[in-house]
């Protein structure tokens, strides 16, 4: 019996959408303690990062 | 910068020897080369450490979360040659996606080609995407002697449209004592293995334009 390759179609899942993901920048930005401290808590309460909370929001403002 | 990645999430293949004997010779030949080493089991890292302090070899980098293979556009060099892991998804397919080259390495056995379909299967879906990479196959390990290295050479099995390599590399156990001490095939005496890793390089400039 012959050795064949194995159909594309019997590959199990794979994570695809990572070959489409664009790439990511990183933002610095300075802001008052204060203000920082603020959303540090906002974001505990919520149980989100910073980063998410800062993305999240921005989403919100920019109607996305 | 030109990014290579040898891939297929078959453990035991060579990827790393492989990469490690790519990249020293395109350091011999004066291309500024980073190996990359995404495996978190470490062996490129290993072999690097292992090396005499005066051998003539590139840099290794250790590459250990997907999200860092953005930032290897800053490194300074050429060619980045990717030695990845066996079965960690998420990386390999990370890899494919900034990857310009990708070289699949099997040994002749049913396993190393039956395991190689994740790979081409991500190497065409990120085609299908508009995504820029050239892959090829490239046979390790074949031993002229058995019947099964002369049938997965023939070819006949590869219905995937993605070449398959004239080089081949042997069965050499120069290789892996070069690996263990630290070196490349170009430090033995194994003047075949030289040669067939010089064919290997010129043929993946020539078809994978490196």
């Amino acid at each position: 019996m012959s050795l064949k390759s194995k159909p594309l179609n019997q590959v199990r899942e794979l994570p695809v959408s990572v070959l489409a993901e664009e790439e990511e920048v990183r933002i610095n930005f300075n802001v008052r303690k204060s203000l920082r401290n603020k959303w540090k808590a906002v974001a505990l309460k919520q149980e989100k990062t910073m980063t998410e909370l800062i993305i999240d929001a921005m989403k919100i403002y920019s109607n996305e | 910068m030109k990014i290579l990645a040898l891939i297929n999430e078959k453990g035991g293949t060579g990827k790393s020897t492989l990469s490690q004997n790519i990249a020293v010779s395109l350091h011999r030949a004066g291309k500024r080369v980073i190996l990359v080493d995404a495996d978190p089991q470490g062996t490129t890292r290993d072999w690097r450490s292992a090396s005499p302090e005066d051998a003539n070899l590139p840099n290794v980098i250790a590459l250990d979360r997907p999200e860092m293979l953005a930032s290897l556009k800053n490194v300074d060099a050429d060619i980045a040659i990717i030695d990845t892991p066996a079965k960690a998804e998420k990386m390999t397919a990370s890899v494919i996606r900034h990857a310009n080259a990708a070289l699949i390495v099997i040994q002749p056995s049913g396993a190393d080609i039956w395991a190689s379909a994740a790979a081409v299967r991500l190497i065409q879906q990120k085609q299908e995407l508009g995504g820029d990479i050239k892959a090829a196959f490239v046979t390790n390990r074949v031993s002229g002697s058995s019947n099964l290295s002369r049938e997965v050479l023939d070819g006949e099995w590869n219905e995937y449209g993605i070449e398959q390599l004239n080089s081949t590399i042997g069965n050499r156990v120069a290789f892996a004592q070069a690996l263990t001490d630290g070196l490349s095939i170009y430090e033995t005496k194994d003047g075949t293995g030289k040669a067939e890793i010089d064919l290997l390089v010129a043929e993946l400039e020539e078809k994978l334009c490196l």
